[in-house]
């Protein structure tokens, strides 16, 4: 198809816009409402253009480009409506500094004033400098406004968490509303009210938590102002770098640009597709990565236990103290903890740490640990992972997948699928953002578990059964899990398993037949002379072993190690880990490590060198990966065979709740994402009995309040959670706590307000 | 504790806080200044005085929410207390029958020339009070400066109120009004101070400003308050606040006043919520 745009022809492809052709061929339209991955709005009308034949002035988003049509973008009266739009944009808009005498001097002269409550102009606003509007006024040209300034003083709403919004900065140009509705299939956003009244949020004025948000930040990503401004780096200032990287929270390790200024991460943005790309990156990879990198526990040199209190000492000296601790020490008197985050070259040099230097193969995970004894063959049925698998199965079964904060990209596809007509089913406690497009939503199983789940793919030729991390705690999740596996090797089904952490298939395929049973073993065998806890030094009482050498890169719990080992944090090294379908994704590095911190291989390497070892040279983490094998096999992990546990009890009559446990196995390095994130908390806190809001308002309590929770003999109190993601009669409870112990889980029990 | 009286917002980020403070009421005198916490263990900040009742012993605080210890403050509500009040700090503003004196104000600036343009006027001198801010809805205080002042000059950047423009139009308004200046008076923002220095210039007169740099005790013991004046090294806290700006060493005290950019964004971002202090 051909057409003339301002005297050129151009070539465009049937069924797109007058704005789309013109782009393709190099013409610049101002908009502020498009975007590439949205339907049409026509909401900010800059983009009018004159079509020969057409009356008036279309706006070249919503009209299609047709054969031999002459199209004009820039004519003067084109140029004088667009000034005339944008200064009625803009008479709601704190504008003052883009038409300010003193702008230049006051842009280079910026001190401490920019920290401020609310935004009053683009010096003040957290999106000086990467803002669209900005640059359309620039390229429009405006020297003043004609009309009268309304500044509507709308109170800012800062209390939901990781970002902040001020509609005062707002011109609905609904970007937000399309990508929470289109992109992300979620709705929490609308416009509210009318006319000058107009603002964007949830109906009925819950706030976004109440309202079901995820906290993705896909609004912020297109929001072409300051309105949303990202709690972790409102301040921080435009990134003077941009790495492509991976994520490190789950297994999905989703792409994602690492934004860095002064050699300090700053933000994170789903992977750059030429725009300002929208919302595939789930609350943790979005908002938690800064917070994370940059917390307060973070070391920033080792540090020694000496009499009388803790020393900080040079790297060379921790190196010297700890091949000292390690002297003479040989096979069971040394034990290991290992995070599941770590990268494969972390644990291949670690592996050949225990095993070749220490003669030791006392090797366990804490976390992997807190996944129960069903993880085995959750990870079996995980070696089957195809991610392509969603696209082409017939019946979606989802079982103890919680998509509302992780898992998004797999949620997307799931509920794209869904929206096309493809069967979807949903099995689990939370009613999580995929619940709307499910046709059948059930309770997990308690009994006949091979039976239920045959029942629901009974029509299906395709299934695949979608298994997220919650399905490893309920008392049957072997049984759950046989029937799967049953399913996939007689080839009825085909299933995915969601890896909730982000190298636990290396951790496995690495060192999965050396994994003792039982971390928590080898922190109460005082018989370990050396417990070398890397990245994975659970809180609690001090464990047994005579010394404790803890590297990380956060702080240890309080006066439980000897020795205190730096590591580099996220986004400091470059790395591999083996992703959900097995494939190696390379985590690259954005920044330098803090103080004098490393990479784990490097201190390891370092303390095998100085115990007399020559074959621990590496010059870097690509030397490591070509000592590695090329590809991995599985390996069971040993520890985890032949555990059962009882089956799940049914629900007594006058306990009319069911409660959900499992622990906090959103982590970074061994530590809880919900200790390191207080957003992240407010999300999905430890501690805390999550409840249905209607339920809680029957009982009477609202959040925080305490309640005793009794199921027979046993009893414990907890503060609650209201949360719409629970259906009524459904509790979850996060604890990493196993004193928090019920005779089953999920059990049946009885709720009183104190 | 000092108890808060009252606490509401005037326009977008700026303040008024009343708060209890008998012994600092008694004494305080136009230009001064107190130390406040806005919680035990916090931030001490420094804040000018905007006006004070000596019978009620309660003082009137106008501030800016630019951080961490000043979004405390601001949500702060009647009935609470601050852990740390103390002043009055720093020389007053000299006060003379100096002829005309044109006051500039802008920000919380605003709220502290009220007492220096009442005393000026009360000392027989005819006093011209310009206050300035990006647009109409940031403006405050102007009926309080009327009657305070001879003439009241409104500047904002967007002309939605009085004159458009910033202070580099100041002289020509004046000129315009056929206003001479004896000397002026300017207090805000450092922005606004130091090209108020620059402008005013060619008139010859003194251009006093209230120094504004990070300041722990006040009381001349730390030092993280100096300067360099007149080729001398002062304190902000003992030798001023209020110093002729035209031999301000600007530059310096720019660098001094963003030493801690970095650090200060330490509690804002890492927090997590903006709102649990």
């Amino acid at each position: 198809m051909k057409l003339v745009i301002d005297n050129r022809t151009v070539e465009a492809p049937e069924g797109t816009t007058i704005l789309d052709a013109a782009r393709h061929s190099g013409v610049a339209i101002p908009s502020l409402c498009s975007h590439p991955e949205l339907t049409p709005y026509g909401g900010c009308r800059l983009c009018i253009v004159e079509v020969e034949g057409m009356r008036g002035f279309p706006t070249a988003c919503t009209t299609r480009a047709e054969e031999g049509m002459t199209v004009r973008t820039v004519t003067a009266e084109i140029r004088q409506l667009r000034r005339e739009v944008l200064q009625l944009i803009l008479s709601e808009h704190p504008a003052s500094c883009l038409m300010c005498e003193e702008a230049e001097a006051c842009a280079s002269f910026q001190t401490t004033i920019r920290k401020a409550g609310v935004t009053t102009g683009c010096r003040t606003c957290t999106n000086d400098g990467r803002c669209d509007l900005q640059e359309v006024v620039e390229s429009v040209g405006l020297e003043e406004i004609a009309y009268p300034i309304y500044y509507r003083n709308i109170p800012v709403e800062k209390d939901d968490p990781f970002y902040d919004r001020d509609y005062n900065l707002c011109i609905l140009c609904g970007r937000c509303v399309r990508i929470c509705q289109e992109v992300r299939m979620n709705g929490t956003l609308a416009f509210k009210q009318r006319g000058r009244r107009t603002t964007i949020g949830p109906a009925f004025d819950r706030s976004h938590l109440e309202a079901g948000c995820e906290f993705c930040g896909a609004c912020l990503s297109v929001c072409p102002t300051g309105t949303l401004g990202e709690k972790g780096r409102k301040w921080a200032g435009a990134p003077d770098a941009t790495t492509a990287s991976a994520c490190p929270f789950c297994g999905l390790a989703c792409d994602l640009q690492i934004l860095a200024r002064k050699d300090t991460i700053i933000g994170t943005l789903p992977p750059d597709t030429g725009t300002c790309s929208g919302g595939t990156l789930c609350v943790k990879g979005r908002f938690c990565v800064p917070e994370a990198a940059n917390h307060p526990d973070r070391l920033a040199g080792p540090a020694a236990r000496v009499e009388g209190g803790v020393l900080g000492v040079p790297m060379e000296e921790a190196i010297q103290r700890a091949a000292g601790l390690l002297k003479g020490v040989e096979g069971g008197a040394f034990a290991m903890l290992l995070s599941p985050d770590l990268s494969l070259e972390d644990l291949w040099v670690a592996g050949r740490f225990a095993r070749e230097v220490m003669k030791s193969d006392r090797l366990a995970s804490t976390a992997v640990e807190a996944l129960g004894p069903a993880v085995g063959p959750f990870l079996e049925v995980a070696a089957g992972n195809r991610l392509a698998d969603i696209g082409e199965s017939d019946c979606i079964v989802a079982v103890g997948a919680d998509f509302s904060y992780g898992f998004s990209p797999i949620a997307l596809r799931i509920m794209a699928e869904a929206r096309s007509g493809r069967r979807y089913i949903r099995v689990g406690a939370i009613e999580d953002p995929t619940a709307k497009l499910a046709r059948e939503s059930h309770p997990h199983p308690l009994a006949q578990e091979s039976a239920f789940l045959e029942h629901l793919i009974a029509s299906a030729h395709r299934p695949l059964f979608v298994l997220g991390p919650d399905v490893l705690f309920p008392d049957n999740a072997e049984a759950v899990l046989a029937a799967v596996r049953n399913f996939t090797r007689s080839g009825r089904a085909k299933a995915l398993a969601l890896l909730p952490h982000h190298n636990l298939f290396g951790l496995a395929a690495l060192l999965g037949d050396t994994l003792e049973r039982g971390a928590s073993a080898l922190l109460n065998d005082g018989a370990i002379r050396v417990l070398y806890c890397l990245e994975n030094l659970p809180g609690g009482p001090r464990p047994a072993a005579v010394s404790v050498i803890h590297q990380s890169p956060f702080r240890p719990p309080a006066s439980s190690a000897d020795l205190v080992l730096p590591a580099a944090g996220m986004g400091e090294a470059p790395g591999t880990v083996l992703t959900l379908d097995g494939q190696p994704a390379v985590v690259r590095q954005a920044v330098g490590p803090r103080g004098t911190a490393l990479p784990d291989w490097k201190i390891l390497s370092a303390i095998a060198t100085a115990m007399g070892r020559t074959d621990f040279n590496y010059a870097d983490a690509g030397e490591i990966r070509r000592e590695m094998p090329p590809s991995f096999a599985l390996k069971p992990l040993r520890s985890l065979e032949g555990q059962t546990r009882g089956p799940a009890a049914a629900p007594p009559a006058n306990q009319p709740f069911l409660l959900h446990r499992r622990p906090p196995y959103e982590s970074f390095r061994g530590v809880a994402l919900n200790a390191l994130v207080p957003g992240f908390a407010d999300l999905l806190p430890s501690g805390h009995i999550a409840i249905n809001p209607g339920d809680a308002a029957r009982l009477g309590t609202t959040d925080g309040d305490i309640v005793r929770v009794e199921a027979g003999g046993a009893a414990a109190e907890f503060p609650v959670k209201p949360s719409p993601r629970l259906t009524p009669g459904t509790l979850v409870l996060i604890h990493a706590d196993p004193s928090a112990r019920f005779p089953s889980n999920p059990c049946a029990v009885n709720l009183r307000r104190r | 504790m000092f108890a808060i009286v009252e606490s509401q917002p005037l326009v977008p980020n700026l303040y008024r806080m009343v708060v209890e403070a008998p012994p600092v009421a008694a004494q305080v005198k136009p230009g001064q200044f107190v130390i406040v916490q806005a919680v035990e263990f916090g931030e001490r900040i420094p804040l000018s005085v905007a006006d004070w009742d000596a019978e009620a012993g309660t003082l009137t605080l106008i501030f800016m929410e630019v951080g961490k210890t000043t979004s405390a403050l601001a949500a702060k509500k009647r009935g609470d207390a601050l852990p740390t009040v103390v002043g009055p700090l720093g020389n007053p503003t000299v006060i003379e029958p100096f002829g005309s004196v044109v006051c500039v104000a802008g920000c919380y600036g605003i709220g502290s020339i009220l007492p220096v343009a009442r005393a000026l006027k009360a000392a027989g001198n005819r006093v011209t009070v310009a206050i300035e801010g990006r647009s109409a809805y940031l403006l405050y205080g102007r009926e309080a400066l009327r009657g305070h002042c001879d003439t009241l000059i409104e500047i904002t950047r967007d002309g939605s109120r009085g004159f458009k423009g910033h202070i580099g139009r100041l002289p020509e308004i004046l000129r315009e009004k056929g206003v001479t200046a004896d000397r002026f008076i300017v207090n805000g923002c450092t922005f606004l101070m130091r090209r108020a220095s620059q402008v005013f210039e060619p008139a010859g007169v003194p251009v006093i400003v209230s120094l504004n740099p990070i300041m722990i005790d006040g009381t001349g013991m730390c030092g993280v308050c100096r300067l360099t004046y007149d080729g001398k090294m002062k304190f902000a806290c003992v030798d001023g606040p209020d110093f002729d700006g035209r031999l301000v060493d600007w530059e310096e005290f720019l660098k001094r006043r963003k030493q801690y950019v970095d650090e200060e964004l330490i509690p804002v971002h890492h927090t997590g919520h903006t709102r649990c202090y």
